[in-house]
C-alpha cells in the first residue's frame, strides 16, 4: 500500500515536471541559439550547447538594425500607454460608480462593456486611415493612444470601487476635501492593487502588441521590437537566425524580470476578470 | 470608440483604396466576400485551428489544474510560474522560436521524432502541417494561462463536497466528473469563449511562421484582411472582412453573455 502511493508521487511529480520541461525548452533553446553561428543553429543533429560562445550576435543586432531605438520605442510605449490606459480606467471607473446620479450613466456602460467584444482589427482600418490623415504615422502618440481607452480595465476598476463604502467619500467631501483630492487620497490608494494588476498587464500586452505597431510604422527607427524582430525574420535571403535570436533573447529578458517581480498582481489581475465574467 | 466603428461600416460600402476617391457601390464587398474563395481557404483554416487547439488546450490545462490543485503538491509556486512562462512572451518571439525548433530539415521537434524512429515531418513546408504547426504552436502558448484561469476556479469550490464523496466512497475518477466538472461549467464556458474569441484573431502566428502558406494553407481570416487592406490598399474590401469578422466574434460573445447570465454564483 505504502509502495503504490510513492509510485503514484512519482508519477505525479513525473508528469508535472515533463510538462514544465515543455514549457520552458523553447526559452532555453532560444537562448543557446543565440550564442551559436549561424552555421550551427542549423547543423543536424542539433547542438544543445554552443561550440563557441558568440557574444558578437548581440554586438551584430545593434549594427545591423537600430535596436537599442526599437527597444527604446517598446519601453517608452508601453510605459506610456500604461500610464495613460491606467489613469483613464481609474478615473472613469470612479466616475462611473460613484456618480450615480449622472444622467446617462447605465447606457454609456452598456456602450463601454460591448466595445469589449469589437476585436482590434474592426478598429484598425479606421484608426489607420485617421493617423494619415493626421499626419501621426510613425509617431509615438500613434503607437501609444488610439488603444489606450480599454473597456476591460475601466470595467475591473469600476467592480473594485464599487467596493469602496460610499461613507469614505461622504466623510471626506464634509471635511472640506476636494474631487481631485478625493480621488488621489482616497479612492487611488484603496484600489492599488487593482492598479497594479492592471498596469502590469497592460504593460505585458502593449509590449508584445504586434498587429498595431506593424501597421503604423514603416520607418525601421520606428518599430517597436516585435515588428523589428518580425522585419529581421521576414527578408528574402539568409535569415539572419542568430540576430533573431539574440534579438528576442533581449527582449524576453526583461518581460520575464517584470513577470517574475509582479506575478502575483498578474495572476491575480486574470483570475479577478475569470471569477466575475 | 463609436466614431471609427461607423466610419468603418461606411467605409465597408465603398471601393476605396484609402486615399483618392471612394466610390459607393453598396453591399457589394459584402457579396464579393461571400463568393471570394481566398476568404473560405482562410475561414475554413480558422474554423479548423479553433476546432483543434481549443480542446487541446482547454483538456491539457483542466488537467494540469486539477493536478496542481492537490494539496500535496510541492513547489506549486515554482510550476505555476514554469507554465505560466509561454504567455508572458510576445507572440513574434514565440513565432520565431518555433521556426527554429519546428524546421524541417534541423528542428529539434524533428530530431526527436527521428530519433524515437520515424520521419522527419515538415511541419512548416506541407500544406497538411502547417495548420497543424500553428496548433502545436497555440497549445503550447495558451495551455499555462488556462491552467491558471482554472486552477482559481477549482479553489473555489467547496471542500465538503470532496469530503461527502470520499465518504461515500466516490473514486477519483468519478470526483473529476460528477464534481469538478459540472462545478467548473462556468469557467469552463469563459476559457472556451476567451479561446474562440483568440483564435479568430489569430494573426502572428501564421504571419510570423508560414507567412499564410505554403499555398494559402495556413492563412487566417486576419491575415486575409490585412492583406487586402494593408498590402494590396483595398481598405473598403478590408472594412468589410473586418464586419464579417466581427460578426462572428459577436454571435461568439452572445453566447457567453446569455448562458453567462445564466450560471450566476460562482
Amino acid at each position: 500500500m505504502f509502495k503504490k502511493e510513492n509510485i503514484t508521487t512519482y508519477v505525479f511529480y513525473i508528469l508535472l515536471i515533463t510538462g514544465v520541461l515543455i514549457s520552458l525548452l523553447p526559452f532555453v533553446w532560444m537562448i543557446t541559439s543565440s550564442f551559436k553561428t549561424l552555421a550551427e543553429i542549423s547543423e543536424y543533429p542539433p547542438t544543445l550547447l554552443p561550440d563557441q560562445i558568440m557574444w558578437n550576435n548581440y554586438v551584430d543586432v545593434f549594427e545591423t538594425v537600430p535596436y537599442g531605438r526599437n527597444l527604446f520605442n517598446s519601453f517608452f510605449v508601453a510605459i506610456m500607454y500604461t500610464f495613460f490606459g491606467v489613469f483613464i480606467s481609474a478615473t472613469g471607473g470612479y466616475a462611473l460608480s460613484k456618480y450615480r446620479e449622472a444622467p446617462g450613466r447605465k447606457l454609456f456602460f452598456a456602450v463601454i462593456l460591448s466595445t469589449m467584444m469589437i476585436p482590434m482589427q474592426v478598429l484598425a482600418i479606421p484608426l489607420y486611415i485617421l493617423m494619415a490623415q493626421v499626419g501621426w504615422i510613425n509617431s509615438y502618440p500613434a503607437l501609444i493612444l488610439p488603444f489606450a481607452a480599454q473597456g476591460f480595465g475601466l470595467f475591473m476598476l469600476k467592480q473594485y470601487i464599487d467596493g469602496i463604502p460610499d461613507d469614505l467619500i461622504e466623510a471626506a467631501r464634509i471635511d472640506g476635501c476636494g474631487e481631485f483630492r478625493i480621488f488621489f487620497q482616497i479612492i487611488l490608494p484603496v484600489i492599488k492593487p487593482a492598479v497594479a494588476a492592471l498596469g502590469t498587464i497592460y504593460f505585458m500586452n502593449n509590449y508584445n502588441l504586434f498587429f498595431w505597431p506593424l501597421i503604423v510604422t514603416n520607418r525601421s527607427i520606428m518599430y517597436t521590437v516585435p515588428v523589428a524582430i518580425a522585419q529581421l525574420q521576414g527578408q528574402q535571403f539568409g535569415i539572419p537566425l542568430h540576430h533573431i535570436m539574440a534579438a528576442a533573447t533581449m527582449s524576453t529578458a526583461p518581460l520575464i524580470i517584470i513577470f517574475l517581480y509582479f506575478q502575483k498582481y498578474i495572476i491575480s489581475g486574470i483570475t479577478m476578470g475569470a471569477l466575475k465574467g | 470608440m463609436l466614431f471609427p466603428i461607423l466610419f468603418s461600416f461606411y467605409m465597408s460600402l465603398h471601393d476605396w483604396g484609402g486615399l483618392g476617391k471612394a466610390t459607393f457601390i453598396g453591399i457589394r464587398n459584402y457579396t464579393r466576400i461571400f463568393t471570394d474563395s481566398t476568404f473560405h481557404t482562410a475561414l475554413y483554416n480558422t474554423i479548423f485551428m479553433w476546432l483543434t487547439s481549443t480542446p487541446l488546450i482547454l483538456g491539457f490545462a483542466l488537467i494540469l489544474a486539477v493536478m496542481l490543485n492537490q494539496k500535496k503538491v510541492k513547489f506549486l509556486k515554482y510550476f505555476r510560474v514554469g507554465y505560466f512562462m509561454p504567455f508572458v512572451t510576445s507572440t513574434v518571439v514565440v513565432g520565431v522560436i518555433f521556426t527554429i525548433l519546428l524546421d524541417s530539415s534541423f528542428g529539434l521537434v524533428n530530431f526527436f521524432i527521428e530519433s524515437i524512429g520515424f520521419q522527419k515531418i515538415p511541419f512548416l513546408t506541407s500544406t497538411t502541417w502547417s495548420k497543424i504547426s500553428i496548433v502545436i504552436v497555440l497549445t503550447w502558448r495558451w495551455v499555462g494561462y488556462n491552467t491558471i484561469i482554472m486552477l482559481a476556479g477549482l479553489q473555489n469550490i467547496p471542500e465538503d463536497l470532496y469530503e461527502a464523496a470520499e465518504i461515500d466512497g466516490g473514486t477519483t475518477f468519478q470526483k473529476f466528473f460528477y464534481i469538478t466538472v459540472p462545478m467548473m461549467r462556468p469557467i469552463i464556458l469563459f476559457t472556451f469563449i476567451l479561446s474562440t474569441i483568440g483564435s479568430f484573431q489569430i494573426f502572428t502566428e501564421p504571419y510570423i511562421m508560414t507567412g499564410g502558406g505554403p499555398m494559402q494553407s495556413s492563412l487566417s481570416v486576419v491575415q486575409y484582411l490585412y492583406n487586402a487592406g494593408f498590402q494590396q490598399f483595398r481598405m473598403g474590401y478590408a472594412s468589410a472582412l473586418s464586419y464579417v469578422l466581427f460578426a462572428i466574434i459577436f454571435v461568439a460573445s452572445y453566447f457567453q453573455l446569455k448562458i453567462g447570465s445564466g450560471e450566476e454564483g460562482i
